[in-house]
């Protein structure tokens, strides 16, 4: 009986500790009582003085300590410290501030279309303490917004979508996966891709002159989404042959020598990169083959241009390597353009 | 006068000539020094609006770095670009050092020109045309790139489109390629796909799927692709006569946020070359410490399977935010299938330690490895950044 009841009490500060630890027991946060002032009667402009008046650049109206005193609500405070310091949310102000950089919106403005009434935008208000920054729908039930979605005009309402960095709320969700995957959504909709990046974002993978990985850039960030993380160096040979010409799809197949040449890592120190056995007619299976055939962009990588006077020493015709072509092969090139004439002298044909 | 310093001119002469700021001008420099080689490198980034009278803008955009090692110092430009762009978005011209994207074609790093109209009936225009990006600020003789896409706006942010492009190395034939894209997105489905199509000798050469379902807590994907390597090479390698081995991938994943600070990952594939297979997938957990994420644990598992052996590896990273001081720790552990004579076991870790005060950021990190190339290694990371908001 009581091992049970230990066992009990275990269980259930185990599960409290996960709930916290889960995020799903919600932590206490200080939220300024918006419910309550409504409820007293206290209208918007009272404690957010001026917001009536105030256009897309002027100082936020946050109400302070002399607003709370100043109308005689608040008149002698329980607590000499700051009001904001409890009743208030650290992360909705920064919500505020953000916005304020990078919103055009006008408070102004927008009272004449709402007659004064703040609930229109500010919907819960009086159901919560919640954040009461207005979701993008809100905006949108009134603005037309069709042809500024077609042209990608977002900076009619965004200041800076990429310095933002705010993902969307409702579409495009990426996490940290779809750097992998990106290239075939992004093919349909690069315009979409550059309301919020900007060309640097996408240079730092593409544009393939860059002598360090990107992620090595910000080394205090290790859950920052990117294709290749700073351990990939270490591994990028093994990656590479899992899935033949992936690493064709950004970079250039002479881009693996360079760097190999620039680092003075070529076969490692032994010569050669390969095992043994790679190649020699009938010694150690002549591996070579099967595996050029399987991922040539691997072998172009190394012995492209210049270096496909390697190959072509044996696999030219009349040559020890014999036809490099699989059964059936053809190909609409005359025989005098390259590739073909590096094995095929002017109309020799095998 | 070399490449660089000719953008620089013009760069400068646009700066100057901007009548009016229409955004702030932004830059950022980073600086990362490390105890072993490249010693030394500078990133410089900036971008910010020049000249504006109403219905056009004139913008500029560049990131460059300078690299410093027992070798000497070098440099090159990522991007280098003026951007003109009516204010009602419907034409748009990029110039000089650039990242193009059209369609399904695979990006292309230029020196050039590109540009983009936006024709009723919801229909774009793009045309693109250059000179490859060489590093190091190299040239080749008579290496040109040029191309186009027309396409169809579907709904929200879908499209369909249409895509050529020829690129020619020292004047040969390198490329000629046709390009398919289309995407749609309906509520919580998405799909998008793309078809790349070498004309020289006309085969499929590359075509993804990528099919998404989200429901409130938990998103669903499904992906397919067919990639002929041969077919990416340029059309002048010795490489391409080897014939056209497919490389054919089927996978899918699926995401949970099982908890408000719990999201679980999981992938699956399995991929057939030469009529062998090969599975890889991996399993990811993440918990947020807090409710904005600024700290987080993340743990991961993989395997990649290849015909002639793959991979497995083990990751785990973690942040934690103190104040204005961030320490981090990300460790991996890679085991081959195979030994090729350069060991099996490939443990990494990076450990640092960030801070970030206003404008400034930096870090300072220990990175340790074994790989392929090196038994052993041991490497001391230091990074400075700085932002600055011009008006």
């Amino acid at each position: 009986m009581r091992r049970g009841l230990v066992a009990a009490v275990v269980i259930a500060v185990g599960l409290a500790a996960c709930a916290g630890v889960l995020g799903l027991r919600r932590e206490r946060v200080a939220r300024f009582p918006h419910r309550a002032h409504v409820l007293a009667g206290v209208g918007c402009p009272q404690c957010h003085v001026g917001v009536a008046t105030a256009g897309h650049d002027t100082p936020l109206h946050l109400p302070d300590d002399a607003t709370c005193t100043a109308a005689g609500c608040h008149a002698t405070p329980h607590d000499p410290h700051p009001c904001s310091g409890c009743h208030s949310d650290a992360l909705a102000i920064g919500a505020v501030v953000e916005a304020r950089d990078h919103l055009r919106f006008s408070h102004a403005t927008h009272q004449v279309a709402s007659v004064g009434n703040c609930v229109r935008c500010h919907v819960g208000v009086a159901q919560s303490d919640g954040p009461l920054r207005p979701a993008m729908a809100t905006c949108w039930s009134c603005h037309e917004h069709d042809r500024v979605r077609d042209i990608r005009d977002c900076g009619a309402c965004h200041v800076d979508l990429a310095e933002e960095g705010t993902a969307p709320a409702s579409h495009l969700i990426h996490d940290d996966d779809f750097a992998t995957r990106h290239g075939t959504q992004a093919a349909a909709a690069a315009d979409l891709c550059a309301t919020c990046h900007r060309e640097e974002f996408c240079s730092r993978c593409h544009g393939t002159t860059m002598p360090t990985l990107p992620a090595r850039l910000r080394p205090a960030d290790p859950l920052a989404a990117s294709v290749h993380r700073p351990a990939f160096l270490a591994r990028h040979g093994e990656q590479a042959r899992v899935a033949p010409a992936a690493c064709t799809s950004c970079h250039a197949p002479s881009r693996c020598l360079a760097c190999h040449q620039e680092r003075g890592v070529i076969g490692g120190g032994t010569g050669s990169p390969h095992p043994p056995g790679w190649v020699g007619i009938g010694v150690g299976g002549n591996l070579h083959g099967p595996a050029a055939r399987r991922d040539p962009v691997a072998c172009a990588s190394c012995h492209g241009g210049a270096g496909e006077a390697l190959c072509v020493g044996c696999h030219r015709v009349g040559g020890p390597g014999g036809n490099p072509h699989p059964p059936g092969w053809s190909s609409p090139q005359p025989l005098g353009s390259l590739p073909c004439r590096l094995c095929h002298p002017l109309g020799a044909r095998p | 006068m070399s490449r660089a310093p000719r953008w620089l001119v013009v760069l400068t002469l646009a700066v100057l000539a901007g009548p009016a700021a229409a955004e702030p001008l932004r830059l950022r420099g980073d600086a990362l020094a490390s105890a072993a080689s490249p010693v030394g490198l500078l990133v410089l980034s900036g971008d910010g609006g020049l000249a504006h009278d109403g219905l056009h803008t004139v913008s500029a955009e560049a990131m460059v770095w300078l690299g410093a090692d027992a070798d000497g110092v070098t440099g090159d430009a990522l991007v280098m670009a003026l951007i003109a762009r009516r204010q009602d978005g419907r034409a748009q011209v990029r110039v000089g050092r650039t990242v193009v994207t059209a369609g399904a074609l695979r990006p292309v790093h230029l020196d050039g020109v590109a540009g983009r109209v936006r024709l009723p009936r919801r229909i774009d225009v793009e045309l693109f045309g250059g000179v490859p990006a060489v590093p190091k600020l190299g040239a080749h003789a008579w290496d040109w790139v040029i191309g186009g896409r027309a396409a169809r706006r579907l709904g929200d942010s879908g499209s369909a489109g249409l895509a050529l492009l020829e690129q020619r190395s020292q004047g040969r034939l390198d490329t000629r390629e046709l390009g398919l894209d289309a995407a749609v997105a309906r509520g919580r489905r998405d799909l998008a796909t793309r078809l790349a199509i070498d004309l020289i000798d006309p085969t499929v050469a590359d075509v993804s799927v990528v099919a998404t379902q989200r429901w409130s807590a938990i998103r669903a994907e499904v992906s397919a692709q067919h990639r002929v390597p041969s077919h990416l090479l340029p059309a002048t390698s010795l490489f391409t006569v080897l014939g056209d081995v497919a490389s054919d991938r089927l996978g899918g994943g699926l995401r949970w946020k099982a908890a408000p600070r719990l999201d679980l990952v999981g992938d699956l594939g399995v991929r057939r070359i030469d009529g062998a297979t090969a599975a890889d997938g991996f399993a990811r957990a993440t918990l947020r410490l807090d409710d904005a994420g600024r700290g987080a644990i993340t743990g991961e598992a993989r395997r990649a399977g290849a015909i002639d052996g793959g991979w497995t590896g083990l990751r785990l990273a973690a942040r934690v935010p103190r104040g204005a001081l961030t320490a981090s720790l990300e460790a991996e552990l890679v085991i081959a299938d195979v030994d090729r004579g350069r060991g099996r076991v490939w443990p990494w870790a990076l450990a640092a330690l960030g801070w970030a005060c206003g404008p400034w950021d930096a870090a300072v990190a220990v990175e340790a490895s074994a790989s392929p190339a090196e038994r052993g290694r041991l490497d001391v990371l230091g990074q400075l950044g700085r932002r600055w908001e011009l008006r």
